[in-house]
């Protein structure tokens, strides 16, 4: 068990060292709150559909501090999937 | 002024009110109190009634009393917080005055609530108060009210998103913030609730019209009344009483005791009614942003427990009285109140096809007493668009609102019918709707066969071949159904804004 995961850290020590694979992955919607979801009614809509998909059963609720949600007066509400 | 509608037309008006009725349907309740599974989640935009009429305040009679009731069934103990409306939500009333089934005219009605952050001085530290008021209160924001809840109002003409804005603003001083008083919290608070909420009603200025209105925003006692708990318990009442008319008060109001929250104004009528139509359509709405995060640390404040986004997302919906609550069935009432009028379409089968009438039949055990003109042609052709020669609009598109004929003259509140049109009173329901009109009763007749008994075997009142006494196997009985509660008893204010003074939480 120990080795296996001392070979997975030494690859992707390679790996980092490499500069090898793609940029990380974005952090979840559970994880963060992107800034799309404070830019328009999409974004938000986006998040908030993506977040309720995501099992959270074993996280804590995000901070909000960095967070305005868009408020249009002239916009109908976005159709949800 | 002498009404457009003669009384030679009342057959006609009668079958409306039954039609109106009957879409509001059968057994009593509060009119559209919790009616749908999610707004009893959201009560703060749980509209309970939708009142639209004639003012019959001396020397008011050219205006238009609109008023829109929320959050249901109000203990009027219900303290520390009581009931201040919401802030992350939007109120509205739509006037739709060319019958195309979509408003043209919009008041909105968005509150904020104000914490004063009022603090006692306790062994040296400054510490914040647990209550929202920290003495008597006799004036619009007092000093020593902790939390003033305070509005404003737009008017929005055309589209009530993308329309043109314009704010109502106070006549005296020009503002364009309104204070709300705060609820009837005792006597011990709030000596004479009565003056202190007459303080609250201003004379406004509204965009658009040469006249100035009246507006009040504040909490009432409940005007409907029903024999709620017994409507819901399979009509728990035997039939001999609720068809006996001499008993059409032999029960007691299931919620005598209880309080709303009341948006109301006055609008003079030439500033609501296009071209020579003086037909006009209402309903109330209530919106809140579509998407909403939950702060697991709120700031301090006053409801900051949420961040509310996006476009305002409709989740109440009221016209004509009783419909979401006895007509839609459970998998669409949520949707019922996210429509919109152009699109009732959608819910004709609880028109065309009624439940209610069935569900009497096994609630007080008399089976095969369903009205048998189905379709219903009788209750689409009054319900959705009005009653020709009454309230018909000149270009009806047919669609669920309150259609009231603004060139019918009002009723002098001692002289009014509690079954309004009905009752041979033109200015009642259907033709809009007052308080003191018994909604509850016309529709249960109206359900039963009622408004076929009227159309008799000619089709008098162009309600359908069909729509005759051999198809309402009631008889004449289905004119004296009730609830066995009287609406006409409930106390009412003679002139705006009409509705009551709140019960005390303490005397």
């Amino acid at each position: 068990m120990n080795k296996h995961l001392l070979i997975a850290a030494a690859a992707a020590v390679v790996l980092a060292a490499c500069g090898g694979g793609s940029d990380p992955p974005p952090p979840g919607p559970a994880e963060a709150i992107p800034e799309t979801a404070s830019q328009s009614s999409q974004g938000l809509v986006a998040y908030l559909e993506a977040l309720s998909t995501v099992p959270a059963d074993d996280r804590e609720p995000l901070a909000l501090d960095r967070f305005t949600p868009p408020a249009p007066e002239d916009t109908e509400p976005e159709p949800l999937k | 002024m002498k009404p457009s509608c003669t009384h030679r037309r009342l057959p006609l008006a009668a079958a409306l009110v039954a039609a109106l009725a009957t879409m509001a349907g059968l057994p009593a309740q509060a009119s559209s109190h919790r009616e749908a599974p999610f707004i009893t989640t959201t009560p703060k935009v749980d509209g309970t009634d939708f009142y639209m009429f004639s003012s019959y305040e001396p020397g008011r009679a050219d205006y238009v009393t609109l008023i829109a009731n929320y959050q249901p069934l109000q203990a009027p103990y219900g303290g520390p917080n009581y009931f201040s409306m919401d802030p992350n939500a939007l109120y509205e009333i739509h006037i739709d005055n060319n019958g195309d089934a979509r408003e043209d005219i919009t008041f909105q009605f968005r509150f904020r609530n104000r914490l004063k952050g009022i603090e006692l001085p306790i062994g040296g530290k400054n510490v914040a108060i647990p209550l929202i008021q920290a003495g008597a209160v006799a004036d619009p924001n007092a000093a020593t009210l902790n939390l003033n809840e305070q509005y404003t109002v737009d008017v929005v003409r055309g589209d009530r998103r993308t329309g043109q804005r314009g704010s109502v603003t106070n006549a005296a001083g020009g503002s364009a913030t309104f204070d709300k008083p705060v609820d009837n919290i005792g006597t011990k608070t709030i000596a004479d609730y009565a003056a202190y909420a007459a303080k609250h009603v201003y004379n406004v200025n509204i965009p658009g019209c040469a006249q100035p209105g009246r507006l009040f925003v504040g909490q009432r006692k409940e005007a409907f009344a029903v024999n709620l708990g017994t409507i819901f318990d399979l009509v728990n009442a035997p039939l001999a009483v609720i068809t006996d008319p001499a008993l059409i008060n032999a029960a007691p109001n299931t919620i005598d005791d209880a309080n709303v929250s009341t948006l109301a104004m006055e609008v003079h009528k030439s500033c609501l009614t296009a071209g020579n139509d003086p037909v006009i359509g209402g309903w109330t709405t209530a919106s809140l942003r579509q998407g909403r995060l939950l702060d697991p640390s709120p700031k301090k404040g006053h409801q900051a427990s949420e961040k509310a986004g996006g476009a305002w997302t409709q989740v109440s919906r009221l016209g004509m009285p009783l419909v979401n609550e006895v007509v839609i069935g459970v998998p669409d009432k949520d949707r019922f109140n996210a429509s919109k009028p152009k699109d009732d379409g959608q819910f004709a089968d609880y028109v065309t096809h009624p439940t209610l009438p069935a569900l009497l039949e096994i609630a007080l055990n008399i089976p095969n007493t369903a009205p048998k003109n189905i379709p219903r042609t009788d209750l689409v052709t009054t319900f959705l668009t009005g009653i020709q020669g009454l309230n018909k609009p000149a270009n009806v598109t047919p669609s669920e609102m309150l259609r009231l004929n603004t060139s019918i003259a009002p009723t002098p509140a001692a002289n009014q019918h509690r079954l309004g049109v009905a009752g041979g009173d033109l200015a009642g329901f259907p033709n809009g709707r007052r308080p003191k009109d018994d909604v509850v009763d016309i529709s249960l007749v109206a359900v039963m066969g009622g408004l076929c008994m009227l159309n008799g075997d000619t089709n008098a009142l162009g309600l359908g071949a069909d729509c005759k006494p051999a198809n309402v196997p009631l008889g004449n009985t289905s004119l004296k159904l009730h609830d066995a509660v009287d609406q006409a008893v409930v106390p009412l204010l003679p002139a705006f804004p009409y509705l009551f003074t709140p019960t005390p939480g303490a005397q």
